[in-house]
């Protein structure tokens, strides 16, 4: 990882996904600026610096976080409703990559404040071309807050 | 003595016979004549007294004995000529003869006397005058008998008459009497008539007495308290209610309401009560028909168990369904997330193996790697229009007024793509607005749109043409294309799940669009019929909310092929 840190932090407990996303993202250069977890509760650790991730403590947040739903442990909607209750992460855009489209799944999100929601699409080739899109538009195009780590905020976690 | 001898005896003188030289036939003559006279005039006054007494009306009477003795006295001086013709008593004739003069002289002066008198006594033309009128006036008394005869006879017949009227109207009296009565008596119905004065019921009917187990002379003896418990189940005392109940009759409501009776043997009969003022002169009567209504309440006690029981039951069987319906969410849930994953990753992972080891494939196994792909790919697309067809029959409708012209340009748009690079002429109609879902009604153009836009890919120009019409008062909508259309035999299973009227090299499809489009349809309340032929374009007819009225062939209605 490098000094500038974590520009992705991708949730997903699916290795093919894993890959496949990876794969989508090569072109981007982002490979090595992109950090995988593979449930609910290893994201939480990872963002609030907890245990296995005390050393991250200080270090800026992820620029973009690609949270599937369906998680071991912790799910992907409970994931969503502490990032964006706590203060400290709520402004840290955070993108649903699903393969559900249940509205239930699409209204539970929206209403916990999630920046977008996309539905894996089975074509890899549009699937590539989306996550591309993706990236492009969040990490490049998109003017972001500045970053800032975890003590940055004063107000406690609720 | 000496002197009555010698009135009778006289001496010196000589009889008269002597004179006659006692000739026998003259002496027999005179004695014969002389005695006949003297016989009549004696028996003349006899006929007059016995005339008198007998009529004692005749007046004067006394002038018929004044002649009856001037007769006696004439009778006597004729036998006294038969006398002295033996005996010479010419004093006693003499004497006689005075006497018989004097009653004479008096009876003459008499009768003078009593002429005028006479006189003035009605003669006969008077007596017949009389007669007559008197005969008048007896016919005129007949006639007048005679109409009162008939007066009276008239009177006779009107007297019947009136008893006769009198008679009918009594029995019909009696019968409106016993056709009440037999009202009263077969009742269904418990009725009693209460007589508000004395506080008691004045009449009764059989029912009455079935109901309270209680004879009609008990129950005559007795008002309505007493066959009621002393609180009915609202807690009033039975009185007072009972009153207020009656007080409401006699202002002439008539008023309905359920009562608590307790028959003789104790039991509590729940009972619905209607009472009524009777008119009744002078007295305050109030009829009461009471219907016993056990059955009915422990009718409604059943429902109300049933009813519970239901309840409880739908609770059950709503919850069962709550069950089910988790279970179809997660299968649902599972389908569209578990089993679109493997289908990405094959995809995901052909391709990567294409891109990354191409080089070192031989062309065939490129070429089955792009079997796999497609094969993917389409399972894809029916996992997603499956989960689209069950979204459509699981959620309700979220029913707007809705703009379809709107819906119908969106569509259009999204549709861009497709349509690119071909010639593809839009004929887009107004159409009303609709009550109806407006996401479902945007698959439903969706699907249609699309479809359309399919079927005319070897049409040098596509026409899609897109309006209403109307038919039997309801607004029918149409979808209509020039694409290769289909054979009418197969119409029925166009609208079914994975059927399919052309193969997967000709046009690519799942085979659930139309079903998806007839099933929201179905939901709304509306039908879809499709009409074509083909190589000849199809054109789909559709109604939102009211059955598919009959509509005349497309091309009827539409004019020639588009």
């Amino acid at each position: 990882m490098s000094a500038e840190g974590i520009e992705i932090l991708l949730v997903d407990d699916s290795s093919a996904d894993v890959d496949l996303t990876i794969h989508a993202l090569r072109d981007n250069t982002l490979i090595d600026r992109i950090h995988v977890v593979r449930d609910g509760e290893e994201a939480l650790n990872f963002l609030f610096c907890r245990e296995p991730y005390l050393e991250r403590s200080g270090r800026p947040l992820p620029r973009l976080i690609l949270l599937d739903l369906k998680l071991p442990k912790v799910d992907g909607l409970s994931v969503l409703r502490v990032l964006k209750q706590d203060c400290r992460t709520r402004s840290m855009p955070i993108i649903v990559l699903t393969s559900s489209r249940e509205d239930n799944d699409l209204t539970a999100s929206y209403d916990l404040g999630v920046n977008s929601y996309i539905q894996k699409p089975v074509d890899f080739d549009r699937f590539r071309e989306t996550l591309r899109t993706l990236g492009a538009y969040w990490l490049r195009v998109n003017q972001a807050p500045p970053r800032q780590s975890l003590s940055a905020c004063t107000e406690k976690a609720g | 003595m000496q002197f009555l001898k010698s009135l009778i005896f006289p001496g010196g003188l000589m009889p008269h016979g002597t004179c006659y030289l006692w000739t026998p036939s003259l002496i027999g003559l005179n004695v014969l004549s002389d005695s006949l006279i003297a016989l009549s005039y004696l028996s003349i006054p006899i006929t007059l007294v016995h005339f008198t007494r007998k009529r004692r009306d005749i007046p004067f009477s006394w002038m018929f004995l004044c002649f009856g003795a001037f007769i006696v006295a004439c009778g006597g001086t004729h036998l006294m000529e038969v006398w002295t013709v033996w005996f010479p008593s010419y004093w006693l004739a003499g004497a006689w003869k005075a006497v018989t003069a004097g009653i004479s002289v008096i009876t003459a002066i008499l009768l003078i006397r009593m002429v005028p008198r006479v006189l003035a006594l009605p003669g006969t033309q008077w007596l017949l005058e009389l007669n007559q009128q008197l005969i008048g006036e007896v016919e005129q008394r007949a006639q007048a008998e005679s109409s009162l005869r008939r007066v009276s006879e008239e009177l006779e017949e009107r007297v019947a008459e009136r008893t006769a009227a009198l008679l009918a109207t009594n029995q019909s009296l009696r019968e409106s009497e016993l056709r009440y009565r037999t009202l009263v008596e077969h009742a269904p119905e418990a009725i009693v008539m209460l007589d508000l004065d004395v506080g008691r019921f004045s009449d009764t009917n059989e029912n009455a007495e079935r109901l309270f187990g209680m004879s009609r002379e008990e129950l005559l003896r007795v008002g309505p308290v007493e066959v009621s418990p002393p609180f009915q189940p609202d807690g009033r005392p039975s009185a007072d209610a009972a009153r207020a109940e009656l007080e409401k009759a006699l202002r002439h409501d008539t008023p309905r309401f359920e009562w608590m009776h307790r028959s003789a043997a104790g039991k509590d009969i729940p009972c619905e009560i209607s009472l009524i003022r009777l008119p009744y002169s002078g007295r305050n009567l109030v009829r009461a028909s009471i219907v016993d209504i056990s059955g009915r309440k422990q009718a409604e006690q059943e429902i109300r168990k049933l009813n519970a029981e239901l309840e409880s039951r739908v609770k059950v069987r709503t919850a069962q369904l709550e069950a089910a319906n988790r279970d179809l969410e997660s299968f649902t849930y599972s389908v569209s997330h578990d089993l679109r994953a493997p289908l990405r990753h094959m995809d995901g992972f052909s391709r990567i193996l294409v891109e990354e080891y191409g080089e070192q494939l031989p062309p065939g196994a490129k070429q089955h790697l792009a079997r796999v792909r497609s094969a993917t790919l389409h399972m894809g697309r029916l996992v997603d229009d499956l989960l689209n067809l069950a979204r459509v029959g699981r959620g309700s409708l979220k029913i707007a007024p809705t703009d379809l012209n709107e819906l119908v340009a969106e569509t259009i748009q999204s549709l861009e793509a497709e349509a690119r690079g071909r010639a593809v002429e839009w004929r887009v109609g107004r159409l009303s607005r609709a009550q109806c879902d407006p996401g479902l009604m945007r698959q439903v153009f969706f699907n249609l749109l699309s479809n359309s836009l399919k079927f005319t890919h070897s049409r040098e120009k596509a026409v899609i043409e897109i309006g209403e019409i109307p038919a039997q008062g309801e607004t029918v909508i149409f979808v209509r294309d020039n694409g290769v259309g289909f054979d009418m035999k197969y119409a029925d299973k166009l609208f079914q799940v994975f059927q399919r009227l052309h193969t997967d090299e000709e046009f690519e499809g799942t085979g659930v669009g139309l079903a998806i489009v007839y099933r929201i349809l179905q939901k709304h309340g509306g039908a879809i019929r499709a009409e074509a032929s083909p190589r000849n374009g199809a054109t789909f007819f559709l109604t939102l909310t009211r059955p598919l009225p009959a509509v005349k062939a497309a091309s009827e209605v539409l004019g020639g092929a588009a």
